[in-house]
C-alpha cells in the first residue's frame, strides 16, 4: 500500500483527505457486474479489434508478462507503483483469474479516485491562477466534488448533470465552478466548454466563421451558447466568491446583432424554451441519453485513449466526420455497453482492462504506425509528470513540497503525492519541467507523454534527483546494514531495488553484472554505490515509461 | 574529460561521433521529438512545417536583431520612480523621490537613484504610454509576455517561446544551448509555452549566478560529481537498461536513449564554460553587482555572445503596495547597476547592435501615494499607463516615446499598446508579424501577432524608435 497514512498526518489538506478516506471506508461497496458478463464484453472488445488487424492484414504482439502486466495496471489504473511486497505476492500467486481479481481490486482502491480526480482536473481546468483565476477557495471546492464524484462512484450521466444543472457559491458549491472555469464567463464560452467536454465537439472556431473542417457554424455557436444565456453571476461580502444562478427572465442575444437567438441543439433541432423554464436543463435532458450520438460515444473514447494511449477518435476530443474513428463498430459497442450499465463508467475501465487488447505486450517485432493505431500492440508511453514523480520519491522514499506563492491564500503542501495536487497553481519546478499540464485549454493535447531532451536531463542531472539519492530513507537504511557481507547486501538491494522500481526480479545476467560492479566498490564505497545503481534505475527507460 | 562515454555509446551499438553530434546540439534535440504523435498527425492538423511554410517574409525588412534579452520586472515597477519621474505633481505623487537626474541625453531625466543608467540614456529609449487597462498580475504578465489580449480559447506563447520556435524550425539557430532561456526562475503567473507546449518552454536554470558555484539544473555537473562517479553510474545504467537496449528500435524509448547520449556530450561542453562567471575580470563582475539581477544580466550577455536567441532575466520585488520607497532604496541600485553595465558591456563588444534589451513589468503602480496604513507609502497595481524601455537591436537610443499625463494617471501623447512593442521587436528580429504557427486545434494556423478582437486600439508599430 501507499504511504497514505504517513501522506495524510502532514500537510495543509490533511484533514479533508481524511474525511474522505473515512467516507469511503463507510460507504456500500459499488455494484460491480458479474465476472460472466465482463468475460463477454472484453471478448467482444478483442474480437472487434482482432477482426480489423486482421482484415487490414496487421500482426498482433503477444501477451504481456504478468511482471509487465502488474505494473503496467497499477499505473494505468492507481497512478503508483506497486510495492516490492505486492509485486512478490502478485508473481507468486498461482490463481489462474489473479489478473482479472487484480483489476477488480485496483478499482476500488482510494487511489483510483485520486488518480482520476487529477484527470478530471485538468480537463475541468481547476486552477486559481490565469487564465480561469477559480482562487484557491473554489479550486478546493470543485476538486473535493469531483474526487467524492468518482470515488462514489457517481453515475457518468449524473455527474455530468450536476456540473450543467450547478448553481450556487463557487466557494462552496463545488461544481458551480463549471461555469467559472471559462476564459470568458459568457454564454458562448459555456456552450464550448460543454460541447467540448461532454460530447467532444469543437465549437470555439464557430464563434467567428464557418468552421469547414467541422462543418459548424457561427449559427450552431449561437444556437448551443443560447441555452446557457440565463446563467448570471453576483459578487458577494467574501472576497473573490461569486453565485451562479439563473435568471430565468433572461434571453439570450446575438453579441453582434442584439437580437434574441432561439436554443438550437448541434442536430439541428430548435426549441422554444417555456416562460421560466432554465434552457441548462432543456440542454441537458437532450444530451444525457443513450440516443445522443455524441455523449457516450465522447466518453467511452476517453475512457480507451486514457488506457490504450490513443483514441477510436483521435485527438480524443475532436469528434467530427472528417476525423471518424479508427474501429466504428468497437466505439458503438462501447457507448451501447456504457447506457445499458447505466453509466458506470467503471464497468468500462473494467471490461477494457480484462481485454486481451490491453493486456498485449508492448515489444513487438515489426511494429507498424499503422498497427499501433489499431492497438496492435500496447503503446509505451512516458509516466505522467504527478506519476513519475510520485514513483521516484516511493523508489528513493522521500517527500516532495508542493506550493503556490501567487495567488493568496498561499499554499504549502509538504509530504504530499504529486497526483493529490489539486490546484493547478500549487506546483513544483520539477512537476512543471516534466510535463505537467498548464490547464490552459479543457483539451487533452495539453497533457503528452512524449518524452523531452530536457526531461532528460534532469533525471541525468539535477539537484532534486541528487537530493532523492541522497535523502533515500531505502538507501539510508542500509547505512546501518552495512557491516554485513557486501555479497548479501548487494543481493537484497538489488532485489529491492527491481521490484520496487520494474515490478520484477533482476535476470540472472543483471545480478551478475551488478554485483561484480558492487563489489568492484571497496566497502566504503557501498552506500554510494547503491545509490550510483537508484541513479541508473531512475535514468533507464524501463523506469520511465510505462510499456 | 574522460573518454568513458565513448564506450557507452559503443556499448548501444551506434558510433555517433562527437563531432556529428556537436553539429546538432541541444537546439535541434528539443525539436527532436520521435515520438508517434508527430509520425501520426490527426486530420486536418497543420503541422510545423506547413505552418512555416504558410508565412510569406517577402514583404519583410531584413533581420536587425539576433537576440533579446528581456529585463522581467515581475510584479510591476513604478513609472514615477523609475523612468517617468514627476517632480512637479507634487509630494502625495513623488514622495521623497524630487530630484530626478538630467541623463547624457539632453532634456531626459530619470529617477534620483539610477545614476549609472542616466549616463547611458543615449543607448536606450524610453516609452513613456505604454497601456493595457489591466491591474492583475495574471492576466497583465500574460498581456505583456506574450503581447495579446486573453482569447475564448488559446493560451498563447510567450515572445520568448515563439522565437524559440521561429529560430529554430527556420534553422537560424542550431546551438547547443536551449533557445529560450530564464534566468533563474521561470514566470510561475502562466505558462511561457502556451500552446507550441512543453518543447518551447523557458529553460529556467535554477541556481544562483552570484553563488561561488553557479549550479545550472541539467547542464552544470555538481562538483562532487567526478569523471570516475559518473563512469560509475554509467556502468550501472548499462548493466540495468536492458528494456532500453531490446528497443533500441521502438522511436518512444530509443528517444532517451540518444536524448541521454547527446546531454553528456552537453554537459562535457561548452555549458560548463558559458555559466562559469569566474572567468570575467573581477572589476567588470562587482560592476554588474555581486547579486542575483547583476550576474544573471552577465550570464545573459555570455549566452547571447554564445547566439541564445531569447534570454528573460526575472527580477522580483517590484508588487509594492507597502512602504514602496524603502524598496525602491533597495531595488533600483541593483537594478541600475547590472542593467546599465549591460548595456556599457554589450555596446563595448559589439554586441548592441544584434540585442535588443527590453525593460518592462506586466504594470506600472499608482501615480497617487497610498498614505495611510497599512500601505504607508504604498503604490498599487496600474496599467492605464507606465514605462518601458528598449534598446540595441535596431531601436534608436536617446529618445522618449509618448507621454503620460502631468501626474503620471492617464497616457497624454502617442499611445503604445502590448501588441505594438511585441510586433516591432517580432519585425527586427526577422520574424514575421503575421506569420503563422502551428496551431493545436487543428483547421487554422494561429498568427504570431493574432487577430485581436474587433475595436482594439493599437498604435501601430515603434517606427519613431527604429533605426
Amino acid at each position: 500500500m501507499l504511504n497514505r497514512g504517513k501522506y495524510l498526518l502532514i500537510g495543509g489538506a490533511a484533514v479533508l483527505a481524511s474525511a474522505a478516506l473515512v467516507m469511503a471506508a463507510l460507504a456500500a461497496p459499488t455494484t460491480i457486474a458479474p465476472p460472466s458478463s465482463t468475460v463477454a464484453e472484453s471478448a467482444r472488445i478483442d474480437e472487434l479489434v482482432e477482426g480489423h488487424l486482421k482484415w487490414a492484414g496487421l500482426p498482433v504482439a503477444g501477451a504481456s508478462s504478468d511482471e509487465v502486466f502488474l505494473r503496467r495496471v497499477y499505473l494505468d489504473v492507481i497512478g503508483v507503483l506497486p510495492t516490492a511486497a505486492e509485486a512478490r505476492a502478485f508473481l507468486g500467486d498461482s490463481d489462474r483469474e489473479k489478473r482479472r481479481k487484480l483489476i477488480d481490486q485496483l478499482l476500488e482502491r482510494p487511489e483510483f479516485a485520486d488518480y482520476w480526480s487529477l484527470k478530471w482536473a485538468d480537463l475541468l481546468r481547476i486552477k486559481a491562477e490565469y487564465p480561469v483565476n477559480l482562487w484557491p477557495k473554489g479550486a478546493a471546492a470543485y476538486y473535493r466534488w469531483v474526487r467524492e464524484s468518482l470515488r462514489a462512484n457517481k453515475p457518468y450521466d449524473q455527474f455530468v448533470r450536476e456540473m450543467l444543472l450547478a448553481t450556487g457559491s463557487d466557494f462552496r458549491d463545488g461544481p458551480a465552478n463549471f461555469y467559472r472555469a471559462v476564459n470568458k464567463k459568457d454564454p458562448q464560452s459555456h456552450a464550448e466548454s460543454a460541447a467540448l467536454l461532454f460530447m467532444g465537439v469543437r465549437l470555439n472556431c464557430a464563434r467567428c466563421h464557418d468552421a469547414p473542417n467541422t462543418k459548424w457554424t457561427p449559427q450552431d455557436n449561437l444556437g448551443m451558447a443560447a441555452f446557457f444565456g440565463q446563467v448570471k453571476f453576483k459578487a458577494t461580502g467574501e472576497w473573490k466568491e461569486e453565485i451562479v444562478y439563473v435568471d430565468p427572465r433572461q434571453t439570450f442575444n446575438n453579441p453582434s446583432g442584439h437580437k434574441p437567438v432561439t436554443p438550437k441543439f448541434l442536430d439541428g433541432a430548435e426549441v422554444k424554451l417555456e416562460t421560466g423554464q432554465d434552457g441548462r436543463a432543456v440542454f441537458a435532458a437532450w444530451l444525457t441519453t443513450a440516443e445522443n450520438p455524441w455523449f457516450s460515444r465522447n466518453i467511452v473514447n476517453r475512457v480507451w485513449s486514457w488506457l490504450l494511449d490513443r483514441g477510436l477518435v483521435e485527438p480524443p476530443d475532436d469528434m467530427r466526420a472528417s476525423n471518424p474513428p479508427s474501429n466504428p463498430k468497437l466505439l458503438d459497442y462501447l457507448a451501447e455497453r456504457l447506457a445499458a450499465h447505466h453509466w458506470d463508467l467503471k464497468q468500462t475501465y473494467r471490461m477494457i482492462l480484462n481485454s486481451r487488447t490491453y493486456q498485449r505486450s508492448s515489444e513487438m517485432a515489426g511494429a507498424t504506425p499503422a498497427g499501433d493505431v489499431n492497438f496492435a500492440r500496447y503503446l509505451p508511453r512516458r509516466l505522467p509528470a504527478e506519476v513519475l514523480v510520485d514513483a521516484m520519491s516511493r523508489v528513493t522514499e522521500t517527500t516532495q513540497t508542493y506550493q503556490s506563492d501567487i495567488p493568496e491564500p498561499y499554499t504549502r503542501l509538504v509530504d504530499w503525492p504529486a497526483v493529490k495536487v489539486a490546484d493547478g497553481s500549487i506546483t513544483s519546478p520539477m512537476l512543471e519541467l516534466l510535463g505537467r499540464p498548464a490547464r490552459n485549454t479543457s483539451q487533452e493535447l495539453e497533457r503528452t507523454s512524449d518524452l523531452t531532451a530536457r526531461q532528460t536531463m534532469f533525471l541525468l542531472n539535477s539537484n532534486e534527483v541528487e537530493r532523492m539519492l541522497r535523502e533515500g530513507g531505502r538507501l539510508n537504511r542500509l547505512k546501518a546494514e552495512a557491516h554485513g557481507g557486501t555479497v548479501v547486501l548487494s543481493r537484497t538491494i538489488i532485489e529491492d531495488l527491481f521490484l520496487a522500481s520494474f515490478s520484477r526480479y533482476p535476470t540472472a545476467q543483471e545480478r551478475e553484472r551488478l554485483e561484480g560492479l558492487m563489489n568492484a566498490r571497496p566497502p566504503a564505497q557501498q552506500l554510494e554505490a547503491a545509490r550510483d545503481l537508484m541513479w541508473a534505475i531512475l535514468n533507464s527507460p524501463e523506469f520511465v515509461f510505462n510499456h | 574529460m574522460a573518454k568513458w562515454n565513448e564506450n557507452w555509446m559503443d556499448a548501444n551499438g551506434e558510433g555517433l561521433s562527437r563531432r556529428g553530434f556537436l553539429g546538432v546540439g541541444l537546439g535541434a534535440l528539443a525539436g527532436l521529438t520521435l515520438g508517434r504523435r508527430l509520425i501520426l498527425p490527426a486530420v486536418g492538423q497543420v503541422t510545423a512545417e506547413e505552418a512555416t511554410s504558410a508565412t510569406a517574409p517577402a514583404a519583410l525588412p531584413a533581420a536587425r536583431a539576433k537576440s533579446v534579452i528581456l529585463l522581467w520586472m515581475g510584479g510591476g515597477p513604478s513609472h514615477l520612480d523609475t523612468f517617468d519621474p514627476k517632480p512637479e505633481a507634487g509630494d502625495a505623487y513623488c514622495g521623497p523621490l524630487k530630484k530626478p537626474l538630467e541623463t547624457n541625453v539632453a532634456g531626459i531625466r530619470i529617477s534620483e537613484l539610477l545614476p549609472l543608467l542616466a549616463k547611458q540614456a543615449d543607448k536606450y529609449s524610453i516609452i513613456r504610454s505604454m497601456t493595457h487597462d489591466n491591474n492583475g498580475h495574471e492576466t497583465a504578465t500574460y498581456i505583456m509576455q506574450t503581447g495579446t489580449l486573453p482569447s475564448s480559447d488559446l493560451s498563447y506563447p510567450a515572445m520568448g517561446a515563439v522565437t524559440a520556435y521561429e529560430f529554430q524550425t527556420g534553422g537560424r539557430y542550431t546551438g547547443l544551448l536551449p533557445p529560450y532561456i530564464s534566468l533563474t526562475n521561470s514566470l510561475g503567473r502562466f505558462s511561457e509555452a502556451g500552446f507550441l507546449g512543453p518543447n518551447y518552454q523557458s529553460f529556467a536554470t535554477g541556481g544562483d549566478p552570484a553563488a561561488k558555484e553557479f549550479n545550472v539544473q541539467g547542464l552544470v555537473l555538481p562538483r562532487e560529481l567526478t569523471d570516475q562517479r559518473v563512469k560509475n553510474r554509467m556502468d550501472m545504467l548499462q548493466a540495468v537498461n536492458t528494456l532500453g537496449l531490446r528497443e533500441k528500435n521502438d522511436p518512444d524509448l530509443g528517444v532517451m536513449n540518444e536524448y541521454q547520449r547527446r546531454a553528456w556530450e552537453l554537459m562535457q561542453g561548452e555549458a560548463p564554460q558559458v555559466f562559469n562567471l569566474a572567468t570575467e575580470p573581477e572589476e567588470l563582475r562587482k560592476k554588474y553587482g555581486m547579486n542575483k539581477f547583476g550576474q544573471s544580466c552577465l550570464a545573459a550577455r555570455r549566452l547571447v555572445e554564445k547566439g541564445v536567441p531569447f534570454v528573460t532575466v526575472n527580477m522580483g520585488g517590484w508588487d509594492t503596495h507597502k512602504e514602496n520607497f524603502e524598496a525602491m532604496r533597495r531595488l533600483l541600485p541593483v537594478l541600475d547597476g547590472g542593467f546599465a553595465t549591460l548595456l556599457e558591456d554589450l555596446a563595448g563588444r559589439g554586441l548592441l547592435e544584434s540585442t535588443i534589451v527590453v525593460w518592462t513589468g506586466e504594470f506600472g503602480r499608482t501615480p497617487k501615494i497610498e498614505r495611510e496604513a497599512p500601505w504607508n507609502g504604498g503604490r498599487s497595481h496600474y496599467g492605464t499607463v507606465f514605462s518601458v524601455v528598449v534598446a540595441g537591436g535596431g531601436f534608436k537610443g536617446g529618445r522618449v516615446l509618448g507621454a503620460s499625463d502631468e501626474k503620471g494617471e492617464k497616457v497624454k501623447e502617442r499611445p503604445v499598446y502590448p501588441w505594438d512593442l511585441s510586433a516591432t521587436i517580432y519585425q527586427l528580429l526577422g520574424i514575421d508579424p503575421n506569420g503563422k504557427l502551428p496551431n493545436p486545434q487543428g483547421g487554422m494556423a494561429a498568427r504570431v501577432t493574432p487577430a485581436l478582437p474587433p475595436k482594439t486600439k493599437s498604435g501601430g508599430l515603434l517606427k519613431e524608435l527604429v533605426a
